[in-house]
């Protein structure tokens, strides 16, 4: 007999508690207090026994019997073992009964981060999540990898899962844009960005393949499962807002030497450009040599800068002193701003419950001239046709669109290659603002090719034209750049009660978008003028259908069990055009601006998989638990005949504080021991299978096709990847204190990827399955709580995780593969090797480790490259301490990396071109000795002259590579929540209010200047640093408050 | 919808006209043997055609072993490979367009593999070869002696040349070296074998008279009108790589050399102005080859570019020139392999590359007049090879393959190189040394010889 049920949760100080979960026991029914603490649930008969939990309280159990009406009081409890977590395919369970590591964050603690990347925000919180990218561009991607990488070239990120629905999180980087090349590459950030974090109530991330096989092969790479709020639980309509401002500014910069100008110094007595304009006798530094060797500075010596050659201007042929500039290039970045705000409306009644909500995005970056807008429209509506008909949708529509992003890497366009690399030290940069054109409109460079002199050293002309720089404030005021997404991803849902204990749910899911892009280079600039557009979309549908049974048998025992099947389908496309040969009307970007034909390209792609699963999930006394599930995939983009896999997945824990032996024990509050093993498969890209030809720009009317350069494998077949876990979770002292450990070991074997192929087979990489990685390694979890009284808590958690890595094999013929290089070191996986092996040459040492050095006085440099560290770090953590005080509190999250390496392009070409201090200590641009020994033994004494030795070493990555370790105050908020009695009859409530800072200081570096962790890289290519856009310190506050 | 129809490739075609292989082949094999890796940051320098005026490495031999990777892969997966598909394709047209027809398509085919092929072996000597293009049955290919190259790619080309019908049609669209004139085809046929031929001369002097005197008799380039050169296009997708360095990727790394412009200034050689531009000052002048960077990059400034006729975006890629059979067959006279006057086909050599350079015809007599009247004085080597050298500015791999040959011009090495002796083939490369491990032979320097090339 259903009868209904309602109540208030409080506290032990009377207060209501908002978002218990109340769930009656032993079913997916459930509801959440509002914020009063109230609830309203309806029961299947009063033998049910409802539960109430919440992440800090203890988890209260009533006997329904005969009440209408229950009030509960909580007690207060850091134990967080009891709660309920989401599963595989969005399966509440409670987390005692898991076999496999799961771990929560709490969207409070998420929204806390206010970083507007959800990737971004779970740094440093989640045991063996790895996040890397770019943080300091505009909208820039970050990449996440859970428990490491298993492919060697395919996709190694986790598959983020919201609501039920899987969405995208695709990054067009090429790899060369990852190694920091690409011609100048815009970052156009990561897809799973669009995921709104205000929206959150809760992320879990699934971690290992016991975890995750119900994913199929998406999930293979881990699962970033989120909940989004819902207005479950508020009686009437409630509207909460928040709103948050922060301040950027870049964290770390390369600093530049302040004893010698830039360009060269050339061979006349002056050591400057020595030439007669109109009988006057000028000096000049060397415009076009993109460097800082030129003379020292002198406060004497008047030189014609580069901004005295416009004739129109009333500088023509001024002259000023030789000095260090009064603003260095720091000041060229601007404070960056971003603005969050979003309002929620929620309500709910017996009928069902609603919440709409919006949030605007609005953020300036630090480089001049760029900005990005996103807002965000979600929806979450449920609604009881019928006693046993739900009905359920959710969603969210996200428009988003950027101009002026941060072009990155080894390109003029991405202003730190010039910064970082091949500067004049005597730049003012105020100056390159002031006089980006000349009067008649023309690009005004600080690296114009410069004046013409005749053999009798008379000025004859003037090449303005860019060398090899444009002027910065020109780039970023001329170059074009905007994009935009609009995307709408979400499901409908429906839930019917078959009979009791057995219900039947389908799900109709959609992820779409249509993504745009312009990016136009003017004319005037150091390369060909160009524009182009290009339109991505991406769809994926999915249809789930769900038959789900559950039964209690005489309290002892009990089953949960499932079948169901997934239909998806996802389609992309692509379509780009550009102009070539060069655009012919200046400041035009449109594509009929082409010099000649431009150019088309499209290319799409569709791919579908279907599937079948079980699950049966068998419990013994709220003590011994045991889940077995099986999946299977069939996937389009294998060959027909071989298209069908499984993956299996079995997991077991037990409770043993269950044990009525250890039920006494006061110390020990709650213990279990898991484990699992489940197997993961992943399936080609489409189009691997069977032979076809490429197009080419036809030559003379006729078509020209070629054989590409990647040989089809119609005998493709899955990817395996067998994983086993075993883990450990105790709670002390009524759980004031709870650690959860996991070591996990898995090995992909048959992996699916293009292996580079000797060219003279035709073919530069041929589709195989072949070669074998093995990861393993251990993740600690530990909270606790030192201090609590009625009025103050110290709440701690650590997170703590460990990488072993080990490329096992390859395959015939093929002893490594070279996934990108830089001029002096290359990324490789390389057998015997941990993935992102990062090779190059070292100079040669003897028995005491002193240098060698060769009769020229410089060092001599080992034959070949050898293995100088993997770019993978060998463990991560997170340390937050939490402490309140009333209605205050203040929390700090530093997190922390061990070992990896990176190597430095940026640092390399700095010494090579004289723009580090290094470069100009002391005399040593006088003469240097390097220290070392001859190769006599004897003390090297051999003089070199300081410019030969930087650009003669650069070759040698050895000196470039660095421990990318790192210790960073990554969150620091204080908050404060008004009390009650202050707002009096105000209507609003809840009104908190706080300060806040992001990315606050790098606490530990090896590598000096620079951020380790801004590499370009948001694909599998890491351990390359080149031009690094300089990542940000976020300071702010934020507001939030309810009526 | 069965799911396998799912994976139908809708982006790309599974069938093609093997016309549209040709044409590719022919436009990426030009491009690359005229290209900035091969030509004029490799050949060219090493004979010092050009000297570089910034960032100085390769022309103090500073290459290492990824220098190369660029066009050995360029070389064997794209415009090789393509011919080897296209070769089957034709085949399987055979019933469609018959024997003649399918004949003279495989004839063309054939001579373009011999030419690429006989580029690769040059640069790099032992090659894989017989192991090549069949990538499921030898994915790691052995490298076969270069000997056994050269005596395959003759036969392969004298089966070519005997197969030609000059009555029936080969390729028409795609051909845009010859349109599918297979008269012209027979003629570039022999004329690349008598380079063949030739190039054994001083190893295998037998084969070499065989192959030289049969290639005459049957008919080889008998004027500019003739010699293979791929017209490059506009439109800069396929312009000529000269073009494409200058103005699309805005570099400007090369000055001509002071080795050859003091060579051509001392004999008057008209030729000089068409070969360079003059410095803003007025003047030709070339830039020392070998400098360091600093010491290039001061003069920079002050020294001569390139013509810019040499850099048009239409300018053709010379394959083989008619001066170069010319002088091919005066060497052939004074070797003994043909009866004939060398010094006629010297003069006339000298007259062709005047003509095809635009110089004109009183000039070019002028100068031909002088060399004809100082070549008695000197080694047939020596006359030949310096002028050839000479007359093959721009075409920089033929110029680097007969200067190791002929051993002249004599040139020297500079005193900032890092080696001490000029380079001598290209090095096996990193990719080979990664992906196809345990077959590249173990000796890899740039200064080893190639199997023909002995002093």
């Amino acid at each position: 007999q259903e009868k209904s049920v309602s109540g208030t949760v409080t506290g032990e100080n009377g207060e209501g508690i908002p978002g218990v979960n109340v769930l009656v026991k032993g079913t997916n029914r459930g509801v959440v207090t509002d914020i009063q603490g109230s609830y309203s649930i309806t029961v299947p008969s009063s033998d049910a026994v409802l539960q109430f939990s919440s992440i800090g309280y203890i988890t209260e159990e009533v006997t329904v019997g005969s009440q209408s009406s229950i009030d509960v009081v909580m007690e207060e409890d850091i134990e967080e073992l009891t709660e309920v977590v989401v599963t595989a395919l969005g399966v509440s369970r409670e987390k005692r009964s898991v076999g496999s590591a799961v771990q929560n964050v709490d969207g409070e603690t998420l929204a806390q981060a206010k970083e507007t990347n959800i990737v971004n925000s779970l740094q440093g919180q989640v045991a063996g999540v790895q996040i890397q990218g770019s943080q300091g561009a505009l909208g820039g991607a970050s990449r996440i990898t859970i428990r490491g990488a298993n492919s060697f070239l395919g996709e190694n990120q986790p598959l983020f899962v919201v609501d039920g629905m899987p969405i995208n999180n695709a990054n067009y980087a090429s790899s060369d844009q990852q190694a920091g090349f690409g011609g100048g590459a815009y970052d156009y950030g990561n897809a799973a960005a669009d995921i709104n974090p205000d929206d959150i109530e809760s992320v879990t991330v699934l971690k290992g393949a016991s975890a995750t096989a119900l994913y199929g092969t998406r999930g293979s790479n881990g699962v970033i499962l989120i909940t989004t709020k819902s207005g479950k639980g508020k009686k009437g309509i409630g509207v909460s807002v928040n709103s948050t401002w922060t301040f950027e500014e870049p964290l770390a910069l390369l600093e530049h030497q302040q004893r010698y100008g830039g360009g060269a110094i050339t061979s006349s007595p002056s050591g400057f450009v020595e030439f007669n304009e109109n009988g006057t006798d000028y000096l000049a530094p060397v415009y076009s040599k993109d460097g800082a060797w030129g003379p020292k500075y002198d406060p004497s010596v008047n030189v014609r800068h580069w901004d005295s050659w416009d004739p129109q201007a009333a500088n023509y042929g001024e002259t000023r002193p030789w000095v260090a500039p009064p603003v260095g290039y720091e000041a060229f970045f601007e404070t960056g701003m971003t603005a969050q705000n979003s309002v929620a409306f929620g309500g709910a009644n017996e009928e069902g419950s609603f919440r709409l909500s919006y949030t605007n995005l609005s953020q300036e970056g630090i480089m001049p001239n760029s900005e990005l807008q996103r807002n965000t429209v979600s929806f979450n509506v449920s609604y009881n046709l019928t006693e046993k008909l739900t009905v359920s949708a959710a969603g969210s529509l996200v428009n988003q669109g950027a101009d002026g992003r941060n072009a990155t890497g080894y390109d003029n366009k991405n202003p730190m290659q010039a910064f970082t690399q091949w500067w004049q030290t005597q730049l003012d940069v105020n100056r390159l603002e002031q006089n980006q054109t000349w009067i008649d409109g023309t690009h005004y460079t600080w690296n114009p090719a410069g004046p013409i002199i005749n053999d009798a050293g008379t000025l004859i002309g003037f090449d303005p034209s860019p060398y090899y720089f444009d002027n910065p404030y020109w780039v970023r005021n001329n170059f074009l750049q905007e994009d935009s997404r609009d995307r709408f991803y979400g499901n409908l849902n429906l839930n019917y009660e078959i009979v009791e204990g057995l219900s039947f749910n389908f799900k109709a899911m959609r992820d779409g978008y249509t993504f745009q892009a312009k990016e136009g280079s003017p004319i005037g600039t150091v390369g060909q003028s160009s524009y182009s557009e290009v339109t991505r979309t991406f769809a994926e549908s999915n249809y789930e259908a769900k038959l789900l049974y559950e039964k209690y048998f005489n309290n002892d025992f009990s089953l949960n069990a499932m079948i169901g099947g997934n239909l998806m389908n996802q389609s992309t496309t692509f379509e780009s055009i550009e102009t070539v040969g060069g655009l012919t009307i200046p400041n035009y970007f449109n594509i009929a601006n082409s010099a000649d034909n431009p150019a088309v390209d499209t290319y799409e792609t569709e791919q579908a998989i279907r599937s079948v699963f079980a699950t049966a999930s068998f419990g013994f006394r709220e003590m011994l638990f045991l889940d077995l599930a099986v999946r299977s995939d069939w996937a389009s983009t294998l060959p027909a005949d071989n298209n069908q896999y499984y993956y299996p997945s079995v997991s077991t824990s037990f409770v043993f504080t269950e044990l009525a032996g250890l039920q006494g024990v006061d110390w020990l509050s709650f213990g279990k021991v898991r484990a699992g093993y489940g197997q993961a498969a992943n399936a080609p890209n489409p189009y691997a299978l069977s032979p076809y030809y490429v197009n080419q720009q036809p030559a003379f009317g006729v078509p020209r096709y070629t054989v590409p350069n990647t040989n089809p494998n119609p005998e493709l077949g899955p990817e395996k990847t067998n994983e086993i876990e075993f883990g450990i979770e105790l709670g002390f002292f009524q759980n004031r204190l709870s650690l959860d450990l996991s070591y996990y070991d898995r090995t992909t074997e048959d992996q699916i990827f293009t292996v580079p192929t000797s060219a003279t087979t035709g073919y530069t990489a041929r589709y195989l399955n072949a070669g074998s990685m093995k990861n393993s390694g251990i993740e600690v979890v530990l909270n606790g709580t030192p201090i609590k009284t009625d009025d103050f808590a110290w709440d701690m958690s650590l997170n703590f995780a460990t990488y072993n890595n080990e490329v096992v094999s390859l395959t015939e013929g093929v002893d490594n593969i070279i996934v990108n290089n830089t001029w002096a070191a290359d990324v490789r996986v390389q057998k015997g090797y941990p993935y992102m092996a990062l090779f190059g040459q070292e100079f040669q040492r003897n028995e005491n480790g002193e240098l060698i050095i060769g009769s020229n006085g410089l060092p001599i440099a080992e034959s070949s490259r050898k293995f100088l560290g993997s770019a993978i770090a060998d463990f991560t953590g997170g340390f937050r301490n939490t402490f309140t005080y009333k209605g205050l509190s203040l929390s700090a999250l530093v997190d922390f990396q061990g070992g990896g390496v990176i190597h430095s392009t940026s640092l390399q070409w700095a010494k090579y071109s004289g723009m580090l201090p290094e470069t100009a200590e002391g005399d040593i641009r006088e003469g240097m000795v390097v220290e070392g020994v001859k190769e006599d033994g004897t003390p090297n004494d051999i003089e070199v002259d300081a410019q030969t030795y930087y650009q003669s070493t650069w070759s040698v990555a050895g000196p470039n590579v660095y421990d990318a370790s790192f210790v960073k105050l990554r969150e620091v908020r204080l908050g404060y929540t008004l009390p009650k009695s202050l707002l009096g009859n105000l209507p609003v409530r809840d009104v908190t209010i706080g300060v806040l800072g992001r990315n606050l200081a790098i606490l530990y570096s090896d590598l000096p200047y620079l951020d380790p962790q801004g590499v370009t890289g948001s694909g599998n290519v890491q351990g390359l640093e080149n031009a690094q856009v300089p990542t940000t310190r976020s300071l702010g506050f934020d507001l939030s408050f309810k009526f | 919808e069965d799911l396998s129809e799912i994976n139908d490739n809708p982006n790309n075609p599974t069938r093609v006209d093997p016309a549209s292989l040709f044409a590719d082949a022919q436009l990426d094999l030009s491009t690359l043997y005229w290209g900035r890796a091969l030509n004029f940051e490799f050949g060219m320098l090493m004979v010092q055609h050009f000297a570089q005026n910034e960032y100085a490495e390769d022309s103090r031999y500073n290459q290492n072993v990824s220098t190369f990777n660029g066009s050995w892969n360029g070389l064997y997966s794209r415009p090789m490979m393509d011919l080897m598909e296209a070769k089957k394709l034709v085949e399987n047209q055979r019933e469609q367009f018959g024997d003649a027809v399918t004949d003279n398509r495989l004839a063309a085919l054939t001579i373009m593999e011999v030419f690429g092929m006989q580029a690769i072996t040059d640069l790099w000597g032992d090659v894989p070869y017989s192991e090549a293009f069949q990538v499921n049955e030898f994915p790691n290919p052995s490298y076969d002696a270069q000997s056994t190259i050269y005596a395959d790619l003759i036969s392969k080309l004298n089966n070519a040349i005997n197969s030609i019908d000059e009555n029936a049609s080969g390729f028409s669209a795609g051909d845009n070296l010859y349109g599918g004139d297979m008269a012209m085809w027979k003629k570039f046929g022999n004329s690349l074998k008598l380079r063949m031929g030739m190039r054994l001369a001083d190893v295998e002097s037998t084969t070499a008279s065989t192959v030289v005197s049969e290639a005459i008799a049957s008919g080889v380039f008998e004027s500019n009108a003739d010699a293979a050169y791929l017209v490059f296009g506009s439109d800069q997708r396929i312009a000529n790589p000269f073009y494409i360095d200058e103005t699309v990727n805005a570099r400007d790394d090369f000055a001509i050399s002071l080795t050859l412009t003091d060579y051509m200034e001392a004999s008057n050689d008209p030729r000089l102005e068409y070969y360079a531009k003059p410095t803003p000052s007025g003047d030709i002048v070339g830039m020392p080859y070998g400098l360091t960077d600093g010491e290039a990059f001061e003069l920079k400034g002050s020294t001569s570019r390139p013509a810019d006729a040499i850099r048009q975006a239409t300018a053709p890629a010379k394959l083989m020139t008619y001066s170069e059979v010319l002088f091919l067959q005066a060497e052939a006279v004074e070797r003994g392999y043909v009866s004939g006057t060398a010094v006629d086909l010297f003069n006339d050599a000298i007259l062709a590359s005047m003509e095809d350079w635009g110089v004109d015809g009183a000039d070019a007599a002028t100068y031909a007049a002088a060399r004809v009247a100082a070549y008695p004085s000197m080694d047939w080597e020596q006359a030949i090879g310096e002028e050839k050298w000479v007359a093959l500015y721009t075409n920089g791999l033929e110029a680097f393959a007969e200067w190791r040959r002929l051993d002249y011009p004599q040139l020297t090495v500079p005193e900032a190189a890092v080696i001490t002796e000029i380079p001598t083939r290209a090095l096996y490369t990193s990719d080979e040394l990664g992906n196809n491990a345990n077959s590249v032979p173990e000796a890899n320097s740039l200064t080893g010889s190639v199997y023909w090339d002995v002093n």
